[in-house]
């Protein structure tokens, strides 16, 4: 298992870039295409996609720019990377050559986290509302690794929990001897995104090893359950999580607060299925 | 047909207030705007993701089938409830 | 030692011990989405690249170079075949080109001038890559002298020193740069060839734009830099809105948190002759607004006095 641990990170540092779902990039290569198109929608776009918004920081903080480890959101790094940058960064995208049903459901996982988690934030009143969604729509990059980079695995990891009903985490720690918070923290590590949300991609399913960012990694935590059990997009295994205790009691929400973050949750679904329904080109009018 | 509630543009802002008569040229001209989607009066549409709230149901109890949790069964309770009170049929 | 990429339609060993034996350090990339990622998170110190290869996607890469990442003086030299020599050289911001089947002595040559040229141009600013005093005051006098009418922005960051004295400087540079790149963005944005950014020195940097568009580019850098600041803060300071530290005497002290004012001097129907003049202006109209809390811009609206 180690030295399949040591290939894996061999195969990591090598990365060059993440695929992403090709209608996505379709729909920002017309966006950009078009003159009236500002950054603002550009940046709507770029922060409904996992691969794209790490791709987005990961520029902005290298090192050439001269303040790495700082920019955790889309809306800054577009205002500090300029037009021109995001419009080549968009056009030189890689995609999926093969779109497979899950990826759709990874994607619409992720997007769910996101706007639980800012939902979250809001709640608790923290003052980076648009960062921790940002963590959340990170998350699971790992899994997207995974997928992209090591498909022979992630096929035996989608059987095991197929036949033998375990929890992706788990079948994942089997084939691989890691999971996909490590490989996504390994990678966003390398890439110098700030350890805002480096802490709740890496741990996300072990709150307690989260040291600055304990109430953010928490929140992912969370966001990740409510998702899961709402069964909105598809995060690998059809079973909500574990809840840990250290992130309910860092928390501090009771039956109450849920219960007034389903509406505002459901509504905010609701427009996000419309844009995963525009995206897959069904259209709806 | 009829605007049931505020529409709002693709940045979230409120472009126009429920009780609008819609045409076709209104809905061209939010298209340009960036509305994605709008509620009208009426009864329920039925969206393409949307099963019935039995299958749902069903489905829910399926993903909480491995924990016995009680924060978590109280979060499935809730959920239960919600679907139960916003889904109910007109 | 400097960086040298390679864009190249095929591979060329010949071409890269070649630049290897002359002790540069050679990149080349022959897949063009994944190459370009590279060179605009890693900018080489010069740049072949293949006309041939995609002409749209090399026109974006180098004024993405060229203009948004302020990298005017990175030499770039394009590798054109003899058919295509027709280019609209007004449109392509190269600075030398040469054709595949070059001998090397004269690949060399040519690549030892851009990085002599690139040398003497350079006054930029180390910290921002931005034009530094010589390169402003000759861009702002060169517009007078043609009596256009354009508006000349001082941009100060307020209460950059407590900002220093609680993070340390390399935090302060690391702002510093990231106001460079608010500038260099908006103005570009509004702009585009008709606007100017330079770096005075320190916190102090200047903008030169088209009369009317002024007002709409000073509030987007303020709108910009209060948007991107909250990254650079810790969060304790972010939820007290303030600095507190203790003054010379021991006393504990508030600061505010960095914003930026901007100071506009317009050149109304060439009423100024010389840039000492403009910046004798700047100088009265940034007093006021540097009192004014938080970020904001002034113009100077005051009548010529003869």
């Amino acid at each position: 298992m180690e030295a399949q641990k040591r290939e894996i990170k061999r195969k990591l540092r090598q990365l060059q870039s993440l695929p992403t779902l090709p209608p996505v990039v379709s729909r920002l290569t017309k966006l950009i295409g078009d003159e009236n198109t500002t950054a603002l929608q550009i940046a709507e776009v770029i922060e409904k996609d996992q691969v794209l918004t790490s791709k987005v920081l990961k520029m902005v903080n290298s090192a050439f720019y001269g303040f790495p480890k700082r920019i955790s959101t889309v809306s800054s790094a577009i205002v500090l990377l300029g037009f021109n940058v995001i419009r080549t960064l968009v056009l030189t995208a890689s995609i999926f050559e093969m779109m497979q049903s899950e990826d759709l459901g990874l994607w619409e996982h992720s997007l769910g986290v996101a706007a639980a988690s800012g939902i979250l934030a809001q709640h608790l009143e923290l003052k980076n509302q648009e960062e921790v969604a940002t963590a959340g729509l990170l998350h699971d990059l790992g899994k997207v690794v995974i997928r992209a980079e090591f498909p022979h695995f992630y096929k035996q990891i989608l059987r095991l929990v197929e036949q033998e009903k375990l929890s992706f985490l788990e079948a994942e720690k089997q084939i691989l001897g890691m999971y996909h918070g490590e490989i996504g923290e390994f990678l966003v590590r390398r890439w110098n995104l700030p350890e805002r949300l480096v802490e709740p991609i890496a741990f996300h399913h072990e709150v307690e090893k989260a040291r600055k960012y304990k109430k953010e990694t928490a929140i992912i935590h969370l966001a990740d359950i409510i998702i899961r059990a709402l069964g909105y997009g598809n995060g690998g295994d059809p079973w909500v999580p574990g809840l840990q205790d250290k992130a309910w009691r860092w928390l501090g929400l009771d039956r109450k607060d849920l219960e007034e973050l389903l509406p505002l949750l459901d509504e905010r679904l609701l427009e996000l299925r419309f844009f995963t329904l525009e995206i897959q080109g069904l259209g709806f009018a | 047909m009829r605007v049931a509630a505020e529409v709002k543009d693709d940045q979230g802002r409120v472009i126009c207030a429920p009780g609008l008569e819609l045409d076709a040229s209104i809905l061209e001209r939010f298209q340009r705007l960036g509305v994605h989607y709008l509620v009208v009066e009426g009864h329920p549409v039925n969206f393409p993701w949307e099963r019935p709230l039995e299958e749902d149901l069903e489905e829910l109890e399926k993903r909480f089938s491995h924990t016995s949790d009680p924060r978590l069964l109280m979060l499935k309770e809730l959920i239960k409830q919600y679907w139960q009170k916003s889904r109910k049929p007109e | 030692m400097p960086k040298i990429c390679l864009l190249l339609k095929e591979k060329r060993p010949a071409w890269v011990e070649l630049f290897e034996k002359e002790g540069l350090e050679v990149c080349c990339d022959y897949r063009l989405p994944e190459a370009i990622d590279n060179i605009l998170s890693q900018p080489p110190d010069l740049l072949i690249i293949e006309y041939e290869l995609s002409p749209e996607l090399v026109y974006d890469l180098l004024i993405a170079l060229k203009t948004t990442l302020y990298l005017p003086f990175l030499p770039v030299l394009l590798v054109l075949s003899a058919t295509e020599f027709q280019l609209d050289w007004e449109r392509y911001p190269v600075d030398d080109f040469f054709s595949p089947d070059i001998l090397p002595p004269e690949l060399l040559a040519r690549v030892h001038l851009a990085f002599a040229r690139a040398r003497r141009l350079a006054d930029n600013n180390p910290l921002t890559g931005l034009p530094g005093n010589t390169s402003i005051l000759k861009y702002i006098q060169d517009k007078l002298d043609k009596g256009e009418e354009i508006a000349i922005g001082y941009v100060d960051l307020d209460n950059f020193k407590p900002f220093n004295d609680r993070y340390g400087f390399a935090r302060g540079d690391e702002i510093l740069r990231a106001l460079a790149r608010i500038l260099t963005n908006v103005v570009r944005t509004y702009a585009g060839d008709q606007g100017f950014v330079g770096h005075i020195g320190g916190d102090d940097f200047v903008f030169v734009c088209p009369l009317p568009k002024a007002e709409k580019i000073a509030q987007e850098i303020i709108d910009h830099f209060d948007q991107v600041v909250p990254n650079f803060l810790d969060e304790e300071d972010l939820l007290k809105g303030c600095f507190i530290s203790e003054d010379r005497q021991g006393r504990t002290c508030r600061f505010p948190l960095p914003s930026v004012s901007i100071a506009i001097v317009p050149n109304r129907q060439g009423r100024y002759k010389h840039y000492g003049e403009i910046s004798a202006v700047a100088a009265q109209i940034k007093k006021y607004v540097k009192q004014i809390p938080g970020s904001t811009y002034l113009l100077d609206r005051r009548k010529a006095k003869n």
